[in-house]
Parts: structure tokens; sequence; C-alpha cells
């Protein structure tokens, strides 16, 4: 077995070398211009499946991101992206016939305005939700190939459709966002808000000392100076459905709101992410309180991670760990995992290898929809 | 467990001891600019100024503690480079690929020149500078690739040299018969022979995104900090 899967890695790692680097382009006309650009990034997952295990059907080359995306300016104030995830052109839920394809093809599409500098920037469309800095990084700032459980999108949505005021300060070193959103997460693409009508409402405030902290995992700077970062947001939303693969709690039918705080540090190549997160919800349906005495339930958990590039070497090496409770009227649903990641950066961070393993630090994994650890290695190619 | 996580601290530890250690700057001391995004920054033409490009769509001229004497009249969009001479302020607008030449007098835009870019909008045109030797004009692509463009006095293009050698660059300056560029993200200081823009020396700068380098003509070294919004100084630095 072990042969076999030195074998498969060495075959990805060929093919990943016979890879060619490209780089944006942009058209400038007149006040206005438009930018191309995109990623691939293909892995080789493997699950160390239990023995009694016979489905393995998860172990293989998997295309986690065919991402195409325009950016503009148009006449100086108005801002746009359309961005395009190809991979999700086919839904991962093949049985689910309600869908042509996954919602989630689409990543981002708006369009914001900025001639309103000493109010706010106007953004209007489908985009990332301000809430959970591990969620709003991308995934090419960050050394992991998957983001922490938490943060992965079945806990909150990650892209609403929906109207979001952002203000810069202090030389963009605090930075406030505020939206009103359908609530739906993906399922807003399809144009319709449920039966409630209502809105979610997001907003997130991060502040950084001494200087301006971007939102990348990486070091890549080495920089000579400490630089600090500290993020707060919240959500509330009232709903009359449910939604949500994993744990059916991405909406519920009912009051749900969430809140988190994150601290981030770097220095001399290292970076340290801490983030907590809780949602509480008050469900309509009284069954999901499992019979106990009262009338919510409590989502959260955590995510720390230490990163460190050492220039040198091309390379980052990454340790995180995470932690995921759906439900706290469940006993022993809790799901910590430690994961470790390599980086070799190829062509600057353009074009890189990434290796992550997770490891969980708990056995019981006899339900869904935990996973048995896993080995997956990606090569992801910035165009 | 413990294994992973020894063998974890143990690369890095190593990672950490074989940092490539290089000569420092220090700066004696630093002001903050009452502007958003300070790029670049130049020496005025009589000497007894700077300018700075900024981010928030002007240009500045300040005195050598930050303090703000003049705004540009103009509103560009993302000066990102400034050059001075006796003549003319010269600032690069990286995102539409743009000189938009000012009167020092009324810190009015009197011509623009277009200039040819299909690279990334944001990983333009960082910096700009005259080159005392070649005479001509030295620009800059930021990174992906770093490319070395020469142009005329009317910016038209003369030579484009490739730079593999830099990662990033983010500013550039002419002084005492060298050519200095300056790498934000590498937070290193360069300097060059102007001749054949082979590396001659290089120094790391402790400021956090230092884009913009200029010295005085008493040999005092200014840099502007983007991320922080300051204006480092160093006073006669030994380079």
């Amino acid at each position: 077995m072990k042969i076999n899967i030195v074998t498969r890695l060495f075959v990805f790692l060929l093919l990943m070398k016979a890879a060619a680097v490209n780089a944006q382009f942009g058209i400038v006309k007149g006040n206005s211009f438009i930018e191309f650009s995109g990623a691939i990034v293909t892995d080789y997952n493997y699950r160390f499946y239990p023995a009694a295990k016979t489905d393995h059907h998860k172990n293989g080359f998997t295309p986690d991101v065919m991402e195409f995306q325009l950016k503009g300016v148009y006449a100086k104030n108005f801002r746009y992206c359309l961005d395009v995830n190809f991979a999700n052109l086919i839904p991962a839920d093949t049985t689910r016939l309600d869908y042509y394809v996954d919602p989630a093809l689409i990543r981002e599409a708006y369009v914001s305005y900025s001639g309103l500098r000493r109010f706010a920037d106007i953004k209007v469309g489908y985009m990332k939700l301000p809430f959970s800095r591990s969620s709003i990084t991308e995934f090419a700032e960050s050394p992991f190939l998957q983001r922490g459980e938490i943060a992965r999108g079945d806990v909150f949505s990650r892209r609403d459709i929906g109207i979001q005021l952002d203000r810069e300060l202090m030389n963009r070193r605090l930075f406030i966002r505020a939206g009103a959103y359908t609530g739906l997460g993906e399922g807003s693409m399809g144009g319709d808000n449920d039966a409630s009508g209502k809105l979610l409402y997001v907003g997130r405030i991060d502040y950084s000392w001494p200087g301006r902290y971007r939102f990348s995992e990486y070091d890549l700077s080495v920089t000579p100076l400490p630089v600090f970062s500290v993020g707060v947001n919240g959500m509330y939303e009232e709903k009359e459905s449910d939604a949500g693969v994993d744990y059916g709690i991405q909406t519920i039918n009912g009051k749900k709101s969430g809140y988190g705080f994150n601290a981030d540090a770097k220095f001399m190549g290292f970076t340290a992410h801490f983030e907590a997160l809780q949602f509480r919800m008050v469900p309509n349906d009284t069954l999901r309180l499992l019979g106990k005495p009262t009338d919510y339930f409590l989502a959260g958990g955590i995510i720390a991670s230490v990163n460190y590039y050492c220039k040198c070497l091309h390379s980052v090496f990454a340790v995180r760990y995470d932690e995921l409770n759906p439900d706290d009227l469940t006993l022993h649903d809790t799901e910590r995992t430690i994961s470790f990641a390599y980086n070799y950066l190829i062509s600057q961070e353009n074009a890189c290898v990434k290796i992550q393993y997770w490891y969980h630090l708990d056995n019981d994994l006899t339900h869904e929809p935990w996973t048995p650890n896993q080995l997956r290695v990606g090569f992801q190619l910035l165009f | 467990m413990k294994n992973h996580l020894l063998l974890t601290a143990l690369v890095i530890t190593c990672c950490s001891a074989s940092h490539h250690a290089s000569k420092k700057l220090k700066p004696t001391t630093s002001y903050k600019l009452k502007m958003t995004e300070p790029s670049d920054v130049c020496i005025s033409g009589d000497g007894k100024s700077l300018y700075i490009a900024s981010g928030d769509r002007y240009i500045y001229e300040v005195d050598f503690t930050g303090k703000i004497i003049r705004k540009g009249a103009y509103e560009g969009f993302d000066y990102e480079a400034v050059y001075a001479d006796e003549n003319y302020v010269y600032a690069n607008d990286e995102s539409l690929r743009r000189i938009d030449v000012y009167d020092p007098k009324t810190l009015n835009v009197v011509k623009s020149y277009d200039l040819d870019y299909n690279g990334p909008i944001n990983k333009g045109f960082e910096a700009l500078t005259w080159n005392g030797t070649k005479n001509c004009f030295v620009l800059v692509s930021e990174k992906n690739p770093c490319v070395l463009y020469e142009y005329d006095k009317d910016f038209r293009k003369i030579d484009e040299i490739n730079v593999p050698q830099f990662r990033e660059i983010s500013s550039a300056t002419y002084y005492n018969g060298n050519l200095w560029l300056q790498s934000d993200e590498e937070e290193t200081l360069y300097k060059l022979n102007p001749q054949d823009y082979s590396v001659t020396d290089q120094w790391r700068v402790p400021v956090v995104n230092p884009e913009g380098i200029a010295f005085d003509r008493e040999g005092n070294l200014f840099m502007s900090s983007d991320d922080m919004g300051k204006l480092f100084y160093f006073s006669k630095p030994q380079l």
C-alpha cells in the first residue's frame, strides 16, 4: 500500500513539473480597464480508510479549482468582478436534480461604486460575506488546501447576494464592512427569498497595527517588524427554511445569530492566526432541540495556525488546529483536527505545490460527516 | 502525534537559523503622513522639498518632515511612482498606464503620455526615474515579471531589459552616479550600475512595505511606507 501511494505521488509530481506559468493580462482604455486572471488547482487525495471500509471512492485526482476571473474599473469609480469556478460546473451531489449546475459555479459577481469615498464604497451583487477571516482569505493566500472545518461554508454561508458598504480608514488599518443579503447563501442565486422574505445582516471590523495587514496567511515579505491584526464580526437572520449539506445549519428555520473574533500576527516569515466563531440558533422546529429543556442550541469552533515561510528553501511550513461542534445538544459531537501543510513555491507565489495532511484527534469517526485522516497533494497555478 | 509536532518544530528551527543575513539600514526617525497609501517619493527639482505619489489619487508636495505643503490639482487614479526635474513632475498612474506630467508651479497636469503594457493591472510600473548616465527614463514593472524599460524624454520606448534577479520592485531613483531600486516585498534596497543594471550592493531595510525612495542633495535617504503611512528618514547612511 505504501509503495502504491508513493508511486502515485511521484507520477503526480512529475506531471506538475511540466506545467508552465503565465501572467495576468490587462487592457486599458482611457479611464477604464479590464483584467483577466485565474487559477487552476488539481489535487490528489488519499484517505486512510479503516480496514473495514470497502468504498474508497474519495481516493483519486480532483479538480479543486478551475477559476477564471474578470475584474475591472469603469470610468474610475465603478469596479466590477466576475469570478467563475468551472470545477463546480458539475454538482458535487449528482443526485440533486433541482440544479443543472452547482450554484457554487459563480464565486463572485458584483459591482462597486467608489465615488463616495468620504462615506463608503457601495458594493452590490453576489459576493463573499464579511464574516470570518478564514473564510474571507483567498484560497491562494493560505498554505492549506482546505479551510478549517468551521469556515468551509456548511456552518454559515460564505457567499450571498446583497448590498454592502465598505469603509477604510487610518491608511487602511481600520476596515469596516456591513451589509444586508438575501440570506440563502449559494441558494440565493435562484433569485427568490424563502417564505420569510427577511434578510441576513452581517458586519465586520478589522484593525491592524502598526501597519496595514493584508488578508493573507503567508508572510512572503519576511516582515521586519511585528504586525498585528484583530477582527470582530457578527451576523443575524430569521428564516423559514433549513439548508446545509453536512450539518443542516447553514440556514435554519428560526433565528440564527453568529459572532466571532480573530487575532493575527506576522513577523520575519512567521504568521499566526487564531479565530473563534459561535452561532446561536433558535429553531421553530422543536425536534431539533432533541427533547432538551431549552429553546436554542449552539454551534461553534476555533481555528489556530502557525506558518513559516523559509525564503532560502522557497518553502512554507504550516500547522493548524481546528475544532468544530455543530450542535452542543449532541454529546461527543466535537471534531478536532490537526493539519500539517508544506508548500513549495516554484515560481514566486504564482505556481506552487501544496501538501496537506489531516490527523483527527478524536478516534470516534464512525458517524458521518467526519472523514478519516487524509493526505492531499495539489498543484496550484495562478495566471 | 508528538513525533509530528517535534518534526515540524525541528524544520522550522533549522529554517530560521539558515535565514540569509545581509547589511541593514536603520532609520533615524519617521514622520506620519496625512494621506492614504503613500506609494513613492522623490526629491523636487530645486531640492527643497519632496513629492509623494499617493494611492488616494493625488500627488503631494511635502517638506522633509512629511508635512503637506501642496496637493496636486488633478485627480489621477492609482499613482505609484513619481519623479521630478527642474521643469516638471512626472507621476505614473500604474493602473491606467499613463504618465501625467505636472507643472511644479501650479501642480496641475500639463500633458500626459500613454504607456503600452498589458501585464497585470496592479502589477504595472511601480518605479520611475531618470537615468542620468544613459540619459533616459527608467520604468520598472512591479513583478511577474520584473522588467526594466528605458524611455526617451518623450516616453518613446528605447529598450526592454529583463531583470529576473528581482522578485519585486516598487521604486527607483538615481543618485550619485548609481541607480537605486527598492523592493517593498523584499524590504531591500539595491544599488545598481546604471549602465548594465547589475547589482553592486544591497541592504535590508527594517521598514514594513517601503514603497518609495529618494535622496536629498546632502545624501540623506527618505523612504515612504504605504502600509504604515509614514515617511522614514535615514541620516546620511553609509552606502
